[in-house]
């Protein structure tokens, strides 16, 4: 009960200050992103990972558990991002956040995982994306891509 | 009831920090400085990091949040010294001016968070929002980085 009370009053704290007045310039944007979202999370939940090598699929069990304590697998397994840059920063913002459970050599699982299956399932974006790269990030992607997709192949 | 009063004040000065430590705004609350302004982006930002409320909830050095009652993040408002890993400047510039207006229950029949970080935009302007991004940036545990 203490707690409830304590709640109701941060909630009027909140609407009473000017926090209220800067909501309204955030929903808009906040309503973009939620639409983005879901129209990932709309998308298939599952990877089939049947001809990856097997330290990916390994991992892919690691992403399946670890990420979907907090969202739905369907979307990172849809969204856009591709490139190993995109996916370091994303596993790492999740990593930092209390309570994610992702320690680092799981973060580091779940990144091979992404980066692996983004340069062979959304190929596509992923070339894309590396012709509007600079040159530096273009060499840094496909080095990455190369190392993770050697390692599990055993090279 | 420490965190509740630190709650409320920071409530306080992250909505209105235009009203409280500075100068009165011109027009949507933009924060002006009255005194000589700092060379240094990072000293600015640090001193906006201190005024614009966001030590209220993310901790003085920005190491540990104060409790946000049944939120995801462990019941805390989430530290900011590793966003230079999770973030490229524009994306965490982009994150303040939008805030973070929806807070994911830890409880789906628990109660909603009180605590959500506040849009930014138009109270900070853009050599602001530049300084205050160096600022967290520059928190960065020096060798903790994790190499992928």
């Amino acid at each position: 009960m203490k707690r409830q009370t304590i709640t109701a009053i941060i909630a009027a704290a909140l609407a009473l200050t000017g926090a209220s007045a800067v909501r309204a310039a955030d929903e808009p944007l906040d309503a973009e992103t939620k639409a983005r979202v879901e129209k990932f999370e709309k998308g298939a939940a599952t990877v089939d990972v049947s001809k990856y090598p097997d330290g990916i699929k390994d991992n892919y069990q690691v992403f399946s558990e670890k990420c979907t304590q907090c969202h739905k697998l369907s979307r990172p397994i849809n969204c856009d991002y591709v490139l190993p840059a995109e996916w370091e920063r994303y596993v790492k913002r999740m990593m930092h956040k209390p309570g994610s459970g992702i320690n680092a050599t799981e973060g580091k699982k779940i990144f091979d995982f992404l980066v692996y299956d983004s340069s062979v399932r959304k190929k596509a974006l992923f070339d894309e994306k590396l012709a509007k790269a600079t040159p530096e990030e273009k060499k840094a992607a496909e080095d990455k891509v190369k190392e993770i997709t050697d390692k599990y192949a055993g090279k | 009831m420490r965190w509740l009063l630190a709650t409320c004040v920071a409530t306080l000065l992250g909505a209105g920090c235009g009203q409280t430590e500075y100068a009165p705004a011109p027009s949507k609350g933009r924060i002006q400085h009255t005194a000589k302004p700092l060379a240094d982006p990072v000293q600015l930002g640090q001193q906006l990091f201190a005024r614009c409320g966001c030590a209220m909830c993310h901790g003085p050095d920005g190491k540990s949040g104060i409790e946000n009652l049944n939120a995801k993040t462990n019941e805390k408002v989430p530290p900011v010294i590793y966003v230079a890993e999770g973030y490229k400047p524009d994306e965490l510039k982009q994150f303040i001016r939008r805030g973070q207006p929806n807070i994911d229950k830890m409880r789906a029949d628990g109660p909603i968070p009180p605590l959500r970080m506040p849009s930014y935009a138009g109270w900070l302007t853009d050599a602001q929002l530049d300084a205050l991004q160096k600022y967290l940036f520059s928190l960065h545990p020096v060798g903790e980085e994790e190499k992928f």
